[in-house]
């Protein structure tokens, strides 16, 4: 046995080494806290479904990406190897979806714009095609259209050559909605003129029947051209607000033109704001365009003032010293509905605030969480202004000792929040 | 008995053995006679399992040559099988580690025989020591049958004589062996048997003794008869 | 005892001189070289501090704090790595053709030994997987050594102290070498390792055929690269995309098996039947 200590002692450094690697950093979490949304008793039903998704540092300056629930705090990086490797990083709803309908998502885009859903269907419409070899042309592009019976888990699968408007570079889906087995498909093509330095961008809608597998319609709704070739300070934009599928019916696309100027500030950011605006609504079920008569004090200034379109409401709102000023405006009335200003937790700056409207709810946070500061969630009715929901992001001790923070990005709703 | 039967080898274009058949027996020193590039250490290799042939078969007593095999027979080729910074006692501590046929004893009595010195590094021997410790390598194992590809090339004239004693002490008696050579001079009066090979087959195999007492001829007169002609 | 731990012991002993020189180097350059470069950068913040007449805060803004990265991109440090790869990847070929080719042909020996061939095959690759394993875990338990070498060397204002995994994943070699999670680690040595099967089947079949046998072996290794491919190949043609990243995980981790099987397959084979000293 002693001539064989070269290679026992060799085996048994190897391996206490490796072990001694890998086993403690099997409970990996270190010293992350663990974060729960806590909500007042009457108000459970909301809370079950909230879900916050951000970024906790602490004083390394590491952020670590998690999702926080009612049930408690999920960290990307505390996931397996494996489940690291097949779920997506800061995408929740396409995650989501694959844990659903794991088939069905193969091989798909991750833009949650692709799809539609509702109780009974799960849709998915691209734009497909052969890349060129210069790179930015397309060839043959088509539509892939992937629709998916949840009862019966019938599946109709296919392809529909676009031959008609067949000229662009690149296709990106917008808005995807399925009424009576005819699936509504807002789209952009736009071409890039090299020679000429021109952006072209035309918004079709499309209409694809289902049951038949053919495209039923194609309209142009609005086009815009950019000369990028010239002096940047100054540019028309044409931006669409689009809404969430699968709720509601949507009944229309909002188009905003509007002369842009970028702005640098002393910080070294760039800031855009917007004049002169526009706003145009189209009808999906009549295919008629009407430009929305909105008062200039609503209007949005910079991309920081946001607009958010939910059923036949387009949302303005405009942060400042910490308020919210938020109206709507009903497009089929084309008036007016609301106008609330909501107060939002004490903050340094504006951009501190974090609110967003998801389902037809207004909610409010503070946008940086630290140990000292308000971590309240509120969830209003934004046309009534009546406050709904209560809750706060609580944080466990090893907050405090780290003096860490948790950015939030994005608060929303799992699947499976009914009418409330 | 070991049973060799049209062994077929190619080299390239190059036919080396065109149907050699044989069988050595044990107990008799059989000698494989033949110019340089006759084929004769092909043979040795193939019967081992070093080499493959293109045809024909080697079976020892009745069975093929698998790995069970090498407890009962030892191939000793004419460059020694172990590593050069090896000592005597450590190539032998290697052989009794992996064959269950190792008799160190024996081993002994041979290193005093051949008064060497179990601590020499194999690299620092000289050529008639170094084969003799080859030669230890393969007689200290308990096999029926020995190989030995051109025991004498080389070698000093007074470490050929020891080696030609080993071939009549009881290191050999009742084993079967095959040796290769084209030096006869050293051995003639030691082999059983005798193979001619030439042009990749057997051209005349003979019992030495049977030939003496009939044709009174010595095993080199057969050789001059049948190659000088 | 049995008779392939018997080799791999033989094989092991055969190398460890080289071996230990290779860890030796390591530990030399690796210690050494931590306490120059920390020096060297002290040297820069001594003369832009006492010289020049920066202050502490400016110089950090401008020159950046001292950290483990610094050390790991210097030839001190990457150096022994790079030798002790180049070795290995030299003795994956040394350690057969050695005992064909050195003086005293031992692959006479191995071929007669009363055990399977297979073990000869097997042993060899068993060594060089030690060694190699050997190597990276000396790697391991050298970082934290060397981390507090640079604490010892550099004040605590100009430092920026890194944990190990931050110094693996900052390191790319590192990555490669010590994965985060044992499935990582299972995926990366596990096609290591293949490729090690597939070299000494390429190298048998060079001394089953001799010069055909050199096309042999590329022709093989060249199909089992491909083979290794194929899954991800077909998807792409077929259908991109539908493999999800951990699905895509096991298919590798599937590939190496089978490709390994097969080489060591057709490795005995020849081993058995065609090789010739």
């Amino acid at each position: 046995m002693k001539r064989y200590y070269k290679l026992i002692s060799l085996s048994l450094f190897t391996i206490v080494v490796w072990a001694g690697f890998f086993i403690p950093s099997i409970p990996a979490s270190g010293n992350q806290p663990e974060f729960v949304i806590k909500t007042q008793d009457d108000q459970k039903e909301l809370g079950h479904h909230l879900v916050v998704s951000g970024d906790y540092s602490d004083n390394d300056n590491i952020s670590k990406f998690l999702t926080i629930s009612e049930e408690g705090s999920d960290y990307f990086s505390d996931r397996s190897y494996l489940s690291q490797k097949e779920m997506l990083y800061a995408n929740p709803g396409a995650e989501q979806l694959i844990k659903d309908y794991r088939n069905f998502m193969r091989g798909k885009g991750y833009d949650l714009k692709s799809f539609y859903q509702d109780d009974t269907t799960l849709a998915y419409v691209e734009i497909d095609s052969d890349i060129n070899f210069r790179g930015y042309e397309s060839i043959n592009p088509s539509f892939q259209v992937d629709v998916l019976d949840k009862e019966t888990k019938d599946r109709t699968t296919f392809e529909l050559k676009l031959t008609k408007n067949s000229n662009f570079d690149y296709g990106d889906i917008l808005f995807v909605q399925l009424k009576e087995n005819e699936l509504q498909v807002v789209a952009s093509l736009s071409s890039f003129d090299h020679e000429k330095g021109i952006d072209s961008e035309e918004y079709h809608l499309f209409a694809i029947d289902v049951e038949n597998q053919e495209l039923i319609n194609d309209e142009l709704i609005l086009e815009n051209e950019e000369n990028i070739t010239e002096s940047q300070s100054e540019w028309q934009s044409l931006d669409v607000i689009s809404a969430e599928t699968g709720e509601n019916d949507q009944n229309y696309i909002v188009f905003m033109k509007s002369v842009q100027e970028a702005e640098s500030l002393p910080n070294g950011e760039e800031r855009i704001f917007m004049k002169d605006s526009e706003f145009i609504a189209y009808n999906l079920e009549s295919k008629k365009q009407s430009k929305l008569d909105i008062p200039e004090e609503i209007q949005p200034e910079d991309y920081d003032d946001s607009l958010h379109l939910e059923g036949n409401n387009l949302y303005f709102s405009k942060l400042k010293n910490n308020e919210l000023d938020m109206s709507s405006y009903d497009i089929s009335e084309q008036t007016i509905a609301s106008e609330q200003t909501f107060s939002t937790p004490e903050r340094d700056t504006e951009e501190s605030t974090y609110y967003g409207i998801e389902h037809g709810y207004l909610i409010i946070a503070g946008r940086y969480i630290t140990n000292e500061s308000d971590a309240s969630i509120i969830i209003y009715d934004p046309k009534s202004a009546e406050k709904i929901y209560d809750g706060e992001i609580s944080a466990d001790d090893k907050m405090k000792a780290v003096k860490g923070e948790l950015a939030i990005h994005d608060i929303t709703f799992t699947v499976g929040l009914n009418e409330y | 008995m070991i049973e060799v039967t049209n062994m077929q080898k190619k080299f390239g274009r190059k036919k080396v053995l065109q149907g050699v058949s044989f069988t050595a027996n044990k107990g008799e020193i059989t000698c494989l006679i033949g110019v340089n590039g006759a084929g004769k250490t092909t043979i040795l290799n193939a019967i081992m399992n070093l080499t493959p042939l293109n045809s024909g078969q080697v079976l020892m007593d009745g069975q093929l040559i698998n790995k069970k095999s090498y407890e009962k027979i030892t191939f000793i080729p004419d460059a020694i099988t172990m590593l050069p910074q090896m000592r005597i006692k450590e190539a032998m501590q290697f052989m009794a580690d992996f064959y269950k046929s190792w008799n160190q004893q024996r081993a002994n009595e041979m290193i005093s025989f051949f008064k060497l010195n179990k601590e020499d590094k194999i690299s620092t021997l000289s050529k008639g020591n170094t084969a003799k410790v080859n030669l230890l390598l393969g007689l200290a194992l308990d096999v029926d049958y020995i190989l030995m590809d051109e025991p004498f090339s080389g070698i000093d004239i007074f470490s050929r004589e020891q080696i030609a004693d080993v071939f009549t002490s009881h290191l050999i008696e009742d084993r079967g062996v095959i040796i290769t050579t084209h030096e006869i001079n050293d051995i003639e009066h030691l082999i059983d048997k005798a193979i001619l090979l030439g042009d990749g087959q057997v051209i005349k195999q003979f019992n030495a003794e049977e030939i003496r007492e009939q044709e009174g001829k010595s095993v080199i007169d057969v050789m001059r008869e049948v190659y000088i002609k | 005892m049995s008779n392939y731990l018997k080799l791999v012991n033989f094989e092991l002993n055969r190398f460890i001189k080289l071996y230990m020189v290779l860890i030796g180097v390591t530990i030399v350059s690796q210690l050494v070289g931590a306490v120059l470069v920390s020096r060297r950068y002290l040297k820069d913040v001594n003369q832009a501090i006492y010289e020049d007449g920066m202050s502490q805060s400016s110089f950090i803004e401008q020159f950046g704090q001292f950290s483990f990265y610094d050390f790991g991109m210097s030839l001190w440090f990457v150096g022994p790595i790079a030798l002790s790869i180049v070795v290995l990847l030299i003795y994956v070929f040394f350690i057969w053709y050695r005992d064909w080719f050195a003086k005293n042909t031992f692959i006479y020996r191995l071929l007669t030994l009363p055990t399977a061939r297979l073990n000869v095959y097997l042993s060899k690759a068993t060594t060089i997987f030690l060694m190699v394993l050997g190597l990276v875990a000396l790697q391991l338990i050298l970082i934290p050594i060397e981390s507090r070498v640079l604490e010892w060397m550099v004040p605590l204002d100009f430092r920026n102290d890194l944990s190990l995994d931050q110094i693996i994943e900052q390191l790319h070699v590192m990555s490669v070498l010590i994965p985060q999670s044992i499935l990582q680690f299972i995926r990366n040595f596990g096609i290591g390792f293949m490729s090690v099967f597939i070299v000494f089947t390429a190298i048998l079949l060079e001394r089953s055929f001799k010069w055909k046998g050199i096309l042999l072996g590329i022709l093989y290794g060249a199909f089992t690269i491909g083979l290794y491919v194929l899954p991800g190949v077909l998807e792409s043609l077929i259908s991109p995309g539908y493999f999800y990243q951990s699905e895509k995980f096991f298919i590798a981790i599937a590939m190496v098996v089978i490709i390994s099987s097969l080489s060591i397959w057709l490795g005995r084979l020849l081993l058995k039947y065609k090789v010739t000293v």
